[in-house]
């Protein structure tokens, strides 16, 4: 186990956004996660960073999630609202994901760990280009390197695919199934499509969270959650079902 | 030569180019954090509402520069907590402390028995007329602004960059804020006595925009600004000692003469090498 969400609500200022969930992720755990807009997707990574505490219930997070004035969770946040216009380079944007205290040190030790997060997520070539000239979806992957940089057991990614191409999408499918082999993941999409085929599991938010340990969106799931979805078939059937819901 | 004779000669023309080191190290490397922030317009309005303490120095009968310096780091920190709160638009806030600032100068030294000397070297600056007492008050914000941004530096870019993610790492990014606002307040109230209130922005956004050609980094922004400036300002004290014009206005000459020049010779590199290509 590396968090458990146990009876948790929580919102903002008096608005209650998420009530009484359960959840629990794992080693190992690729989740998707989908719900209505405003149905507290958002509001559920940002209870799983820490950045918002719970209002009831009980959140708990592995010993060995926990170092040095934070917690080893990678974050993709959806549409950051960067200056593209920022002086920084590629590799500069991922060392930032790696300073703590006041980071001379790690900057220093930085460089190689950065060299290696850009190698992964395939952007090593770009690492002196500007950021703010690199397209969205180079812009992402460069995002995602800052994101595992510091080596994470959790990666958390709010909306991965919104502005991005579907070359992007294919080649971020690929390489998170890779990062799967060493850090749990927790994914939020609006691409049900892309999401059943490649998560291993899906919870639905709406107020309350949906989750069996499986990634077939059940007519249960749709019914009580009311999440907007448009697939429901696997296996031989035509990968995409629309379905008036 | 006759210049390199004078310069040797006289005592305000070394304070003066002295001066101008000190300021573009102080201007040129806090300016890189200002406009790569985008925080021009607030620094505007932190040296206008530095007026009032100028003013409201000049009633009381202390030094004029003690009272800018409060009125100057005073409205930064109400800046960037109001900003925080985010209730107040911040543009509107700066534009409320940049006129009431100037408004509240201008009623103390007209209350200020007598006549008020000095008062156009605030406005407009007088690079000449610089004392020991402001080479000191260079000289210390050069020296702070050097060490923040030596020690502080991968924290200042993961804020300055992306505050969201900075907080999610749980990385001191309020803390950052407010001390960079300080160092911002500090420079550009030191710098005031050299470029004077009104001109001190081009201090903190010419450099940098030139120096922006030649670099992708924030780190490469800071050098460049200070190397870009420290060569404006002291050709422009130069310059206008041998033309027997306001010290001032020519540095800013210069400066804008410097980005025109930079960027007409990068346009016409670039076109260059275009047609090579074609």
């Amino acid at each position: 186990m590396l968090v458990r969400l146990n009876h948790v609500s929580t919102g903002y200022g008096s608005h209650l956004v998420l009530k009484g969930i359960d959840l629990e992720i794992a080693q190992g755990d690729f989740i998707g996660v989908i719900g209505p807009n405003g149905g507290g997707k958002t509001t559920l990574l940002r209870l799983i960073l820490g950045s918002l505490q719970p209002w009831a219930g009980n959140l708990e997070r592995a010993p060995e999630l926990k170092t040095r004035g934070g917690y080893r969770i990678g974050y993709l946040p959806q549409d950051p609202g960067l200056d593209p216009r920022f002086p920084v380079t590629a590799e500069d944007v991922v060392r930032t994901g790696l300073v703590r205290g006041n980071g001379l040190s790690s900057w220093r030790r930085g460089g190689a760990r950065a060299l290696a997060a850009l190698e992964r997520t395939g952007m090593r070539e770009a690492r002196g280009a500007s950021f703010g000239e690199l397209s969205g979806g180079q812009r992402q992957k460069v995002l995602l390197a800052r994101a595992i940089a510091d080596q994470p057991l959790l990666l958390v990614l709010d909306e991965p695919d919104t502005f991005t191409d579907q070359r992007f999408e294919k080649d971020l499918y690929t390489l998170l199934q890779e990062l799967n082999q060493q850090m749990a993941i927790l994914m939020v999409s609006h691409d049900l499509g892309m999401i059943s085929s490649h998560v291993k599991t899906i919870a639905c938010v709406n107020e309350g969270l949906h989750y069996h340990r499986s990634n077939i969106i059940s007519r249960e799931m749709m019914e009580a959650y009311e999440c907007p979805i448009d697939i429901i078939t696997h296996g031989h059937l035509p990968h995409r079902v629309l379905d008036t819901h | 030569m006759q210049l390199l004779e004078s310069l040797f000669h006289y005592n305000f023309l070394q304070n003066a180019v002295l001066a101008a080191l000190l300021a573009s190290i102080a201007c040129g490397l806090t300016g890189a954090y200002v406009v790569s922030r985008r925080m021009v317009f607030l620094s505007g309005g932190i040296s206008h509402a530095s007026f009032g303490g100028i003013g409201l120095a000049f009633f009381l009968g202390i030094h004029p520069p003690l009272g800018a310096l409060v009125f100057g780091v005073a409205s930064a920190m109400l800046i960037q907590y109001l900003s925080d709160r985010q209730d107040v638009r911040n543009d509107s806030a700066i534009g409320i402390l940049w006129s009431a600032g100037m408004a509240l100068g201008i009623v103390f030294i007209y209350l200020t028995p007598g006549y008020v000397p000095n008062l156009m070297t605030y406005l407009f600056g007088n690079i000449l007329t610089t004392s020991p007492a402001d080479l000191w008050l260079l000289g210390l914000s050069a020296v702070l602004a050097v060490l923040a941004f030596i020690v502080f530096y991968p924290l200042v870019l993961a804020v300055a960059f992306d505050q969201g993610y900075a907080r999610v790492r749980r990385l001191p990014a309020g803390a950052v804020n407010y001390l960079l606002m300080a160092l911002v307040a500090l420079t550009i109230v030191t710098s005031i006595r050299v470029t004077g209130i009104i001109l001190v922005i081009s201090f903190l956004t010419l450099p940098q925009a030139i120096a922006a050609i030649f670099t992708r980094r924030l780190s490469g922004l800071m050098l460049w600004s200070v190397a870009l400036s420290a060569a404006g300002s002291i050709g422009g004290i130069l310059l206008s000692y041998t033309l027997n014009l306001p010290s001032g206005a020519v540095i800013i000459f210069t400066f804008a003469l410097m980005f025109i020049l930079v960027r007409l010779t990068w346009w016409a590199i670039r076109a260059w090498a275009r047609r090579a290509e074609n």
